[in-house]
């Protein structure tokens, strides 16, 4: 997609929605051809995204109002609406729970299985983070747990390796691999070497190391690699584990990351050491970060009755109506719902196929400004519109089908 | 405009010198004297009732990283507890981590009317503000954490003259929208992340060198300097630790005779005598307080039940991660400004430990002489979560309820409180202090937290009774800017409340240092990183209004 420049002030700053690292050291990339090059999902979210796009009902063209007013006929028809998506901004889902509220529906993040493997593992036994800056700042022993990381998450080494880092010495620090497929993307001067696990499956392989670490494992018991990685991680004076939850797409990834948690936990009886679980992409830590401040609960809700309760478990395939929320990229689309009457807020080339009716939006950093929580979950941006677009924020189109339910009401 | 009459309520309004029947008005969101010729107002029989100016709360944890990680640690906190209405509210629940709809409804139902933010990470501050933007009925405002933020910490090892400092805390003012600076456990928090486990007064600290002394002068100077109206808002080294009162004696010492507020004095109070090594250090602090007119404090009293605790501290958190209950504690390092660390904890009667603490906060409330240089707080969720105000204002009106609860306590922690011995009884005009009228001079909050012609009419009205736990909490009405919110302890409207904010003078050169530092250590682009007056009125705070009050900058 070319961007239209118009008249619009130049923003101060671009900050890159399309994972949840929010990079905001890149320039706009519109219309850039080496965008591969500076970050390939970059490149990928930017080439799904269409111009223009128009309002339509059953495959036909409408003016906004009307599909507007058909959507809010669809909503207060439905039994069992469920909103969904929620790839976006905080307003947007400011507003998507408040319509949530308003229609007892209940509202759920598409990336919720991904994101829940961490949430479980911090209600169920806490543990210890850190955020990008101090990741960089300080550590000088960097273990990349698990999966694929960079395919998810481009720049991270760069993010986590450039400059240099102010507290730790020239030389000193590392990158292993435990687990973890050889990254893809690999800033100049930075090794990454991985851990021989003696043939343990990551979940062995952490419990040594908990073990070792821990002193509860004898290291001549345990595969050589391990042993190793456990004293230098004793001795390291600032330690980082990362790793992408969403590449642990396997049963019990909740009890791994507890595992990972619990290692740290146990590390900072004597020295320092956090981690950084990678996130935020499709706004799901932005979407969880309001549910939370405003009931309490992350993601799943439930509004049904007049309440909000929140069953993490529970089985949504029985939604009669789905309204899906798809301001940015990268949102898997569940299969159970390809059969449901949907109603699509989606930015241009991202409403899914078959959707009843679609409401274009924008995307929050392209055309229209809004705030992301970036993957740490700390440091909440705002990233500014880069050029002036007619398209409405998805927040807007929410409040103006609201209101739709109130004037039919 | 509609006029409205009060008429013969009992108005207690210290600020105004006040106490005594009488009528007030208030026409449109303010306060006014009595017309000449009173047509066409409106008017509420207040006979039996007392009115005071809305609530004011100065340090209540509502909105931010950490409180919203209390919040998703504890699904089990969350159980329904209603919030009675007359109109459509949204859905809300939540005991100790409190989300904002709820926090803002049941404020107002307390009759508050403004709360303030005491811990916003710089880098943390648009999270702070949206979720200040989703907590309704109430104003709100924030202190901006400093004192373990690298910057500050190389300004000062490289030896920076105090009007650098300055400015930095001014640039901080205003990129952060905030009200006030919060010094929290000063360079401790920094030497953490550098694997220190304590960090006393005088300690230098393993990077930078300086020490938590030096962060409180320069910090309380640059406050004082900025003609900033909140003093240096002050949680003090050793937070918790058996022992830390002469630390906390020697830290309202260090800042020579500069304004100071000390902030949940309660855990700072701390001696270290008796058969368990833990005592009251309260008849000590309460003796400093009275005799330092620069100091002022909130106590952070205790309560026992569940609660959470979600401090900047993330040294001393840690400490404290073998109690928390449930068996679950969050510690984070942050992005060059400070860390945070979230541990669920039960205070009970029959800890010996929790015991002394309930009542050590109690001896300060009645120790301190002055109650305009003393304001009441939990330390919302830390010591209990603000719903317990009312009971906490019995505890101070009420001496035969007080030794009844104390007489509930372990016996040896009963054994060491001078607490029985304590005859005080706060009267209402001191309550009307110590939660509105206080605060809003410590805040410099000019027509806040009194009733005179005015001001704005956010107004407590409550039906006098001899149980002072039911009188606070449930007023008959509560005005917030002359709109009823609250009638009968249901909620009748909910208006967008104000941000409000202080905006001292700097010298723009700062800012050249600043950018070079956010290349070289932070990982956000600094051409974003100030919130702008637009994001935080329409964004952040949904259309609501801003309020920057005015710095005497010296
Ligand atoms: S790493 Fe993520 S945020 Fe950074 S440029 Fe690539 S897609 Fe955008
Ligand atoms: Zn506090």
């Amino acid at each position: 997609m070319a961007a239209r420049m118009s008249a619009f002030a130049a923003p101060a700053h671009f900050v890159c929605a399309f994972c949840g690292l929010l990079c905001d050291d890149l320039p706009f990339p519109g219309g850039d051809p080496d965008l591969q090059a500076a970050c390939p999902k970059a490149a990928e979210g930017w080439a799904a995204l269409r111009e223009g796009g128009a309002p339509s009902v059953d495959g036909v063209s409408v003016d906004e109002a009307t599909a507007l007013r058909a959507a809010a006929a669809a909503l207060a028809r439905a039994r069992r609406p469920l909103i969904g998506g929620l790839g976006g901004d905080v307003q947007m889902m400011r507003a998507a729970l408040a319509l949530a509220d308003r229609c007892g529906a209940r509202i759920a993040h598409a990336g919720q299985a991904a994101a829940q493997r961490n949430l479980f593992a911090l209600q169920g036994g806490g543990g210890v983070t850190t955020t990008l800056a101090e990741a960089r700042n300080r550590a000088d022993l960097v273990v990349l747990v698990g999966g694929d990381a960079t395919r998810r998450f481009p720049r991270l080494l760069e993010r986590l390796f450039v400059p240099a880092p102010p507290f730790v010495e020239a030389g000193r620090r590392r990158l292993v691999l435990l687990g973890a497929e050889r990254p893809r993307r690999l800033p100049a001067g930075v090794a990454a070497e991985p851990v021989d696990c003696g043939g343990l499956d990551l979940f062995d392989a952490v419990a040594a190391l908990r073990g070792l670490c821990e002193g509860r494992l004898d290291a001549r018991m345990a595969p050589v690699g391990l042993a190793a990685l456990a004293a230098e991680m004793r001795a390291s004076r600032y330690g980082l584990l990362v790793w992408a939850a969403a590449e642990f797409d396997f049963a019990g990834a909740d009890l791994l990351v507890g595992q990972l948690q619990q290692l740290l936990v146990g590390l900072n009886r004597e020295t320092r050491w956090a981690g950084l679980p990678l996130a935020g992409s499709g706004g799901d830590l932005t979407a969880n970060a309001v549910a939370a401040w405003q009931t309490g609960f992350a993601l799943p809700l439930d509004f049904a009755g007049g309440e909000v309760a929140h069953d993490p478990f529970a089985d949504q395939s029985d939604a009669d109506l789905l309204l899906w929320l798809a301001a940015l990229p990268g949102l898997p689309f569940p299969e159970w719902a390809r059969g449901v009457p949907t109603v699509a807020l989606a930015a241009p080339g991202l409403a899914p196929v078959g959707a009843r009716i679609v409401l274009p939006v924008a995307v929050p950093g392209v055309h229209a400004g809004g705030h992301l929580v970036r993957s740490d979950g700390v440091v909440t941006l705002y990233a500014p519109a880069q050029f002036a677009s007619p398209l409405p924020a998805a927040a807007q189109v929410l409040a103006r089908i609201a209101a739709a339910l109130e004037a039919a009401a | 405009m509609t006029l409205t009459c009060l008429k013969n309520g009992r108005v207690i309004d210290p600020a105004g010198g006040v106490d005594a029947v009488a009528d007030l008005w208030f026409e449109g969101e303010r306060i006014v004297a009595a017309p000449a010729a009173p047509a066409a107002a409106r008017v509420i029989d207040c006979a039996g009732m007392v009115l005071m100016a809305g609530g004011i709360d100065l340090h209540t944890h509502i909105g931010g990283g950490k409180v919203n990680i209390a919040r998703t640690l504890l699904p089990e906190d969350h159980a329904l507890l209603g919030v009675e209405s007359d109109i459509p509210l949204r859905s809300t629940c939540g005991h100790a981590a409190t989300p904002t709809l709820a926090a803002g409804y049941r404020y107002a139902q307390m009759g508050y009317t403004a709360c303030f933010e005491p811990a916003m990470l710089p880098t943390n501050a648009r999270q702070a503000h949206l979720e200040m933007g989703d907590t309704p009925i109430v104003d709100h405002g924030a202190y901006a954490m400093l004192g373990s933020d690298d910057f500050l910490l190389r300004l000062l090892a490289a030896g920076a003259p105090q009007a650098k400092i300055d400015d930095y805390v001014a640039w901080t003012l205003a990129a952060t929208q905030a009200m006030g600076v919060k010094v929290v456990n000063p360079g401790g928090i920094s030497a953490f992340k550098f694997n220190r486990r304590a960090f006393d007064l005088d300690d230098a600290h393993p990077h930078y060198g300086v020490t938590p002394r030096r962060i409180l002068q320069v910090l309380a100077r640059a406050v004082a300097n900025l003609g900033v109206p909140h003093p240096l808002h002050v949680h003090a080294s050793n937070l918790g630790a058996a022992g830390n009162l002469a630390t906390t004696l020697a830290t309202m010492a260090a800042v020579e005779g500069l304004p100071l507020h000390l902030t949940h004095v309660q855990f700072h109070s701390y001696g270290a005598e008796g058969e368990f090594g833990f005592s009251s250090g309260a008849a000590q602090i309460a003796e400093a307080v009275n005799r330092m007119h620069n100091v002022s404090i909130d106590i952070g009293q205790i309560m026992f039940g569940r609660t959470v605790t979600c401090s900047g501290d993330s040294m001393a958190q840690h400490r404290n991660f073998g109690h928390a209950s449930p068996r679950k504690a969050v510690l984070m390092d942050i992005e060059c400004d400070a860390g945070c660390g979230v541990v669920p904890f039960r205070y009970r009667d029959r800890s010996f430990v929790n015991a002394l603490q309930w009542a050590i906060g109690l001896e300060l409330f009645l120790l301190v002489e002055d109650p305009w240089r003393i304001v009441l707080t939990t330390d919302h969720p830390n010591g209990a979560p603000f719903t317990s105000y009312p009971h906490l204002i019995r505890l101070l009106c009420d001496k035969d309820f007080r030794d009844a609860q104390f007489a509930r306590l372990h016996p040896q922690a009963q054994a060491l409180s001078l607490l029985p011995q304590l005859r005080r009884e706060y009267s209402l005009a001191e309550i009307a202090i110590v939660t509105r009228a206080a605060p809003a001079r410590l805040l410099g909050l000019a027509d806040r937290g009194r009733l005179g012609a005015g001001a704005v009419a956010d107004i407590a009205v409550y039906r006098e009774q001899a149980d002072r736990e039911a009188m606070f909490a449930a007023p008959a009405r509560v005005f917030k800017d002359g709109v009823e919110v609250v009638r009968e302890g249901r909620i009748q409207a909910a208006p967008q409340g104000a941000t409000h904010v202080v905006r001292p003078q700097h010298d723009r050169a700062i800012e050249r240092e600043l950018a070079a530092f956010f290349d070289s250590h932070m990982t956000q682009a600094f051409a974003g990183f100030a919130i702008g007056d637009d994001e935080l009125r329409e964004d952040c705070n949904r259309g609501g209004r801003l309020h920057v009050h005015p710095c005497a900058r010296v």
